[in-house]
């Protein structure tokens, strides 16, 4: 079973990442989603990241890597859901998670993209 | 101030970590001791995030290796001691690789410096013939 799950609403694709996502799970996230933005004409994509408990360099470094290649298919990328204790400690790893965009929830999320 | 006699060890988990287990096996376990030991949850985080970036580790430079987490006491504050070890091909340069921006393996290269920034001793050594094992100590606020 992938880490992660995909859910459409009209022109908006929901992620939902959990915790154990891996290097080959994220390949298989990318492919994935340039199939369903290309097919689908997606214009935002949320990343929903509340099951993520723990997140470290390697977990960031493919969350930049995803937002980066769904902006290259004219994609708004909105991160929700990183739970306070999680952000606490990506600011003491130093970690800014450049060029992305955040929202507290998934319906915070929607709302800025409607 | 901090005697070795002084700290005691008083209980120890360790996993393997490896491409099939990934880093679910230690995680599930020091998840299981913080809660019996009631850990906050930003400490449990931090803890859990430098298991994994330590782990992340090993499986990216070794492939595999194992975790020990050991929970200390001194003087009535509590603390927690991770090793890190594999037999992988061991850092080149162990100084350059505890600071910021330095990686090599292109990712982020903060994975070291962020987790001296949460810990409050960081032992990186190179073993002989080859490998590496990395020592964190975090105690925590009362």
């Amino acid at each position: 079973m992938e880490p992660f799950s995909t859910f459409s609403l009209e022109d908006i694709l929901l992620v939902s990442i959990q915790e154990e996502i891996d290097d080959s799970s994220i390949e298989h996230l990318l492919h994935h989603l340039g199939k369903q933005v290309s097919k689908n004409k997606t214009r935002a994509v949320i990343i929903d990241m509340h099951d993520v408990e723990v997140m470290d360099t390697f977990l960031a470094e493919h969350i930049e890597e995803l937002v980066s290649f769904l902006h290259m298919l004219r994609s708004r990328v909105v991160v929700a859901g990183i739970q306070v204790p999680v952000a606490l400690t990506l600011t003491d790893f130093n970690i800014r998670l450049k060029n992305v965009e955040f929202a507290l929830d998934v319906e915070q999320a929607l709302a800025r993209l409607r | 101030m901090n005697s070795p006699a002084a700290t005691t060890a008083r209980r120890r988990i360790c996993a393997a970590v490896t491409p099939s287990s990934s880093l679910s096996k230690i995680r599930t376990k020091a998840r299981a001791l913080f809660n019996s030991l009631h850990i906050r949850i930003q400490p449990a985080t931090e803890l859990l995030t430098i298991i994994n970036e330590l782990g992340g580790n090993i499986l990216r430079h070794a492939g595999r290796g194992e975790i020990c987490l050991e929970v200390l006491t001194q003087e009535g504050r509590l603390g927690f001691r991770i090793v890190a070890t594999d037999s992988g091909p061991g850092i080149a340069d162990i100084k350059k690789a505890s600071q910021p921006g330095f990686s090599e393996d292109n990712g982020l290269g903060l994975g070291l410096s962020g987790i001296t920034n949460l810990s409050d001793k960081v032992q990186i050594d190179n073993l002989l013939p080859h490998g590496t094992r990395v020592e964190v100590i975090k105690w925590l606020s009362p």
